[in-house]
């Protein structure tokens, strides 16, 4: 390994673990870290432990995390299955709304269900001149797993699709042959394939449940249910004043069950690989036909749509555009755009959304960069540094992005050669860059093993240093796939709120994090403005994406 | 100087926990052809590899002319780039992303060659391979054997001593094949190169190549002039390996010298010792297909047997005798019916193992 190589690697490991063990060692103590009378002690974890709230937290987490597992894990499979295997109609334009959830923040979506299906919300009241009240309850615990759940679906779905795309149906038509119905192809053949990636995405989506930050700040405060992060943000409310350890205990309890399963996600891929057979020049897959099935399953992806995409959505962009909601307003009388004059004429405000673009797109391109240059650090390499750098790659999806904001605060706060950069999106960029290694690296490491090696090593034959290689070969190589991250990362980092809250500060507002911060103010008109324009900046890269037949997943 | 520009002593490789080399020694020469034959799976690339630098062998020693570029025992390493060999690719590893031009230039940039240069070098090596108008295409525009030729004059612009060629002519169909391979010859002789070439085809490998290396599971089998090896060989496998033979088990009645007898079924043949054997020990008779005679009047190592069937093979008959049990092949240029024949099977062709 040249010496280039280990300190970009190390640099990573120091960027990820420096802020992380900040949050550990300040659990520890029973007063902020850079005051001198501190003491060693588990005093942090004694309160939170003995505090009914933490509990009730808990255990909404937890509920939180089964239900979107049992809801997301079936459902999302069987999307994957309708939209690869079978010739459900229409597949081509679902494809894209399929990912409106992975792209939207949550809490734009939650808003939006609040204005729509909310016990004032335009569909409620619909309802309620139907059938003479509103038969469900948004703000209840059942109504938050079920959102939970139906917003996740995405997830399983990406990973099971992109296993069923890599099975050629070869290995199905060779079950046919030998005797097999189609039943008992999908049950013995087809579903034992994908087993891995579903158990995959099902350990994904239960630790993604502990992280839920947004959907349950915005359903979860009318009617106080609490899960760990909102508790978590609610603290220094509770308290009055900031009590850093408490927050760093409560940081680690949540980092203590994500990083297990991060670890155990390692584990089962490696089992996963183990099905994915390399297809074949010649092999391709001829979609099974569902028969009169067809339709029934095109209403039930349909409901599915509307449901997750369609009514909270729609509820954000029309609440963007009146003046206030509720009983007996007619929308023509109450058609305004004065919630993005309000936005406009704020200072504040408008450095937020022009910070979330500068951030997108050049601060996504930096991290890009910074993507590449990790990548290709490790890039044919297989040794100590290496599994350093992959443990390292994979930590931060363990940390919820409201904590990883909280550490670099700190961090920003403290540590002398990066103070003056704290009020600046230096600290932001650091921080999102923190948050999505993990997915920029798979982004750019799909990237990396289409590079044939034979195109590195004859290179080297004709008289390339491994730099040269990188420089000459392997980067222009690249180049588009180098592009496409940039496109996604950016749509990305519009969609991110959790992680700039507790960064938030003149100069360092963003469109997500203001939007957090209105919601505790209840300054709804602003809110539906900002969401409009993350809606509009998030379509613009999606937009870009499928005109120039970006992959929007592997 | 001497006269040996390529020299690999008790090559050892290990890939992963598989020892994939086990100790393999060549040499080649000023001006030489060596093929490296052997099975799918044998080591070719990974001895060829080695000596680029592309695997780090565990153990022994590479010296390039008067240059020594691996030597385990002394820790010498020199990398890739800094052995200046050729290298052409089983799959020819064109770098899609640049021109024709680019892609044969590459090596010449890498050496600081002046531009002016670079082009009328570049422009001489496509003349000579015959791509004379090609410049400026992409790989993805060539046809396979284009594509070859690229691959050749990238790894020859820079005037390498050695050049190493994985299965340079797989990717071609079969008739392409049989010319490029003369082709090649004469390129690599005209060019005073020395070559390792490997070939998984002792067709190829003998008309391409002055020295033949057989490679089986990692260690040398047999290495010699293509003649040696196709008319002595040392073992069962490099007999089997080398052309379409006859194979006969028996048992040896008597030995005298390097001749002995060997007897089966019915039937009782002299041939020549390859491997020691005494007598009563169980052993394997060989003959070429092309060294069966019809005969017309009986005598030693004659055999009346029955001719099952005569197959059209368009050049020649394939004869299939029938004995005591095995089937016997030779060719003929007339086809014949069914029915008794006698068959001669000559002593000094006639391989025991
Ligand atoms: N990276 C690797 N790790 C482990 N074994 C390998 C690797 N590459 C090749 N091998 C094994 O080494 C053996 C020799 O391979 P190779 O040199 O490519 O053979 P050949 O070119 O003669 O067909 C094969 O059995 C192959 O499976
Ligand atoms: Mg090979």
């Amino acid at each position: 390994m040249s010496p280039a190589r280990i300190a970009v690697i190390l640099l990573t490991a120091v960027v990820v673990f420096l802020p992380i063990g900040l949050l550990l060692w300040q659990s520890f103590l029973d007063a902020p870290f850079f005051q001198l009378q501190k003491h060693f002690g588990l005093d942090a974890y004694r309160f939170i432990f003995e505090d009914p709230d933490f509990k009730r937290s808990f255990l909404n987490s937890l509920y939180i995390s089964c239900g979107m597992g049992l809801i997301s894990v079936p459902l999302g499979g069987l999307l994957a299955f309708l939209m690869v295997r079978t010739d459900l109609p229409g597949r081509a334009w679902i494809e894209p709304l399929l990912l409106i959830p992975v792209f939207v923040s949550p809490m734009i979506l939650c808003f939006g269900y609040t204005v729509a299906v909310g016990p004032v919300g335009f569909v409620s009241l619909w309802v309620e001149k139907l059938v003479g009240s509103v038969p469900w309850n948004l703000y209840s615990m059942a109504s938050i797993v079920l959102i939970a759940g139906l917003s996740h679906v995405p997830h399983v779905y990406l990973y099971t699709a992109s296993a069923l795309r890599s099975l050629s149906s070869d290995v199905e038509e060779a079950a046919r042959v030998a005797g097999a119905g189609p039943l008992k192809v999908a049950a013995t053949i087809s579903l034992p394939m994908v087993m891995p990636a579903l158990l995959y995405s099902g350990v994904l989506v239960f630790f993604l449940g502990f992280q839920v930050f947004g959907l349950a700040l915005v359903l979860g405060d009318p009617e106080g249910h609490l899960v760990l992060a909102t508790y978590l943000y609610k603290l220094t409310n509770k308290l009055g004043v900031p009590s850093y350890h408490l927050m760093a205990a409560v940081a680690m309890c949540i980092v203590g069950i994500t990083v297990p399963m991060v670890l155990s996600q390692r584990f089962l891929l490696r089992n996963a690989h183990k099905y994915i057979t390399l297809k074949g020049k010649g092999s391709r897959q001829r979609p099974l036909p569902l028969g009169g099935w067809r339709w029934v399953a095109a209403v039930v992806v349909l409901a599915w749509l509307v449901l997750t995409v369609v009514i909270p959505v729609s509820g954000v962009i029309f609440r963007a555009f009146v003046t206030n909601w509720g009983e007996g307003v007619i929308f023509r009388e109450a058609f305004t755009l004065e919630n993005f004059k309000a936005v406009f004429e704020q200072t504040n405000l408008m450095r937020g959304v022009v910070n979330t673009v500068l951030l997108g797109v050049i601060g996504g391109g930096l991290s890009v960069l910074c993507f590449a240059f990790i990548g290709l650090s490790s890039h044919r390499k297989n040794n100590g540094w290496t599994r350093l750098l992959d443990y390292t790659v994979m930590t931060p999806r363990a940390i919820p992005g409201l904590l990883a904001g909280l550490a670099f605060l700190w961090v920003f706060l403290f540590f002398p050669p990066l103070v003056p950069f704290r009020k600046t999106l230096l600290s932001l960029w650091l921080a999102y860059t923190v948050v999505w290694l993990a997915y920029g690296m798979r982004l750019i490491s799909t990237s990396l093993l289409q590079v044939g090696p034979e195109l590195e090593e004859s290179a080297r034959v004709t008289g390339a240093s491994p730099g040269q290689v990188n420089r000459h070969i392997t980067v222009p190589l690249i180049r588009y796939g180098l592009l496409a991250s940039w496109l996604m990362i950016f749509m990305i980092f519009e969609r991110e709120y959790s992680t700039g809250v507790y960064l938030l500060g003149p100069g360092t507002e963003v469109i997500g994090s203001l939007m957090v911060s209105l919601w505790g103010a209840g300054a709804i008109d602003i809110i539906s403005a900002l969401s409009f324009i993350n809606i509009l900046l998030v379509s613009a890269g999606m937009g870009i994406a499928l005109r120039y037949g970006v992959k929007l997943h592997d | 100087m001497t006269d040996i520009e390529l020299s690999v002593q008790d090559l050892h490789v290990t890939l992963g926990q598989n020892p994939i080399l086990k100790g393999v020694s060549l040499e080649v020469k000023r001006g030489e052809i060596v093929a490296l034959l052997g099975p799918s799976g044998s080591g070719k690339t990974t001895l060829l590899r080695a000596i680029a630098g592309l695997e780090l062998p565990a153990q022994g020693a590479i010296r390039i002319g008067e240059q020594t570029v691996f030597d385990q025992a002394a820790g010498v390493d020199v990398p890739a780039e800094k052995r200046s060999l050729g290298f052409v690719f089983q799959s020819y590893a064109l770098w899609p992303h640049r021109t024709v031009f680019q892609n044969v230039a590459y090596g010449l940039k890498l050496r600081k060659v002046p531009a002016d240069e670079i082009r009328t070098r570049v422009a001489e090596v496509l003349r000579d391979l015959g791509l004379g108008d090609l410049g400026q295409r992409h790989p993805h525009q060539l046809s396979g054997g284009q594509q070859q030729r690229v691959a050749l004059a990238r790894s020859l612009v820079y005037k390498p001593r050695v050049i190493l060629l994985d299965e340079p002519l797989s990717n071609l169909d079969a008739k392409l094949r049989e010319e490029a391979r003369i082709w090649l010859r004469q390129l690599i002789i005209d060019l005073d190169l020395s070559a390792v070439c490997v070939t998984h085809d002792q067709a190829e490998a003998m008309a391409m190549a002055d020295q033949v290396v057989l490679l089986r599971e990692g260690l040398i089998e047999q290495a010699g002039t293509p003649q040696q090896l196709y008319g002595e060989p040392d073992s069962l496998f490099v007999a089997e390996f080398m052309g379409a033979n006859n194979a006969l088990a028996g048992r040896v009645a008597s030995v005298s010298g390097t001749q002995a007898q060997l007897e089966g079924e019915g039937w009782s043949l002299q041939g020549r010792l390859r491997t020691p054997r005494g007598a009563g020990e169980a052993a394997t008779g060989v003959i070429r297909l092309e060294k069966i005679r019809l005969v017309d009047a009986p005598g030693p190592n004659v055999l009346r047997i029955p001719l099952r069937a005569s197959v059209y093979l368009g050049h020649a008959w394939e004869y299939l005798f029938d004995l005591g049990g095995t089937t016997l092949r030779g060719y003929g240029s007339e086809a014949l019916p069914p029915g008794e024949r006698l068959v001669e099977i000559p002593a000094e062709h006639l391989w025991l193992f």
